[in-house]
């Protein structure tokens, strides 16, 4: 009958798509806004720690043990060529997939060597007398550090998870791209925390 | 909150800490730290979300330019 519309007439057709690819990957997008929301945590870490630093007129306090600056800036060299070798993974995969499964388990081997230094570090400390309680110096050094370990852990899992859809072929460049990136963050953010705590 | 939680009122960095020049001059430096980190952190990332889409919609209308 005349005038009136069918169900038919009414369905809304969806234009067509702007791009045929998303301008920035869910994974990435989701990892970057977890970046941003960690870099929060760690600027008040070290804003507190900065106050907290200028209270007293010597630091770290008199009769503490000293942190081991020389030991830590080796492992920081290690964190980063760790870096640099995942970012040669990310720039070889473009090309040759396969290429970049070698240089991706170097710079995970890397980062759980810097995990396993920072392991031995805290526990001469602790044998040392360095513990949470000691003082405020020591609280914000193992707040600090263990969170930020916690980080490398959680990039090494990421890394690890890349690593094995490498090996079965399920790996897509977006989820690789992503793990990347938060490795990038905590390799990069190290040399601050470094600074700022042991110097 | 001293009285009930005295070692979380401790923990605060800035709850009992001197009066001096240093402190307060680390109080105003991280003050405008944190104010200023945020904004620059998502400013820097909507700056890249934004030429990243010019070079996206570049590579779609000439998809076999190198």
């Amino acid at each position: 009958m005349a005038g009136i519309m069918s169900e038919h007439d009414l369905r809304i057709v969806p234009p067509p798509p702007r791009r045929s690819k998303p301008v920035v990957p869910n994974q990435v997008l989701g990892t970057i806004i977890f970046m941003l929301t960690e870099s929060m945590l760690f600027a008040g870490f070290i804003s507190a720690y900065t106050i907290s630093k200028a209270n007293v007129p010597v630091w770290p306090p008199v009769g503490q043990p000293r942190l081991p600056i020389e030991t830590t800036a080796a492992t920081t060299l290690v964190l980063l060529l760790s870096g640099a070798l995942l970012w040669y993974a990310g720039r070889v995969y473009s090309k040759d997939p396969d290429a970049a499964r070698r240089p991706m388990l170097a710079a995970g081997a890397l980062g759980t060597l810097f995990v396993l230094a920072q392991g031995v570090e805290w526990v001469q400390l602790l044998a040392a007398g360095l513990t949470v309680q000691t003082s405020a110096h020591a609280g914000f050094f193992y707040l600090i550090v263990g969170v930020h370990a916690l980080h490398v852990i959680g990039g090494l899992g990421a890394l690890l998870l890349q690593v094995r859809r490498h090996v079965g072929g399920t790996m897509n460049a977006d989820g690789f791209w992503a793990a990347r990136l938060f490795w990038y963050f905590v390799v990069l953010l190290w040399p601050v925390l470094y600074w700022k705590v042991y110097l | 909150m001293m009285w009930l939680w005295t070692g979380t009122a401790l923990a605060c960095a800035v709850c009992g800490g001197n009066d001096t020049e240093a402190t307060r001059k680390a109080f105003i430096d991280t003050t405008i730290f944190m104010s200023l980190f945020p904004l620059g952190a998502m400013g820097g990332v909507g700056i890249w979300i934004w030429r990243r889409s010019q070079q996206v919609d570049l590579d779609e209308a000439h998809p076999h330019a190198d």
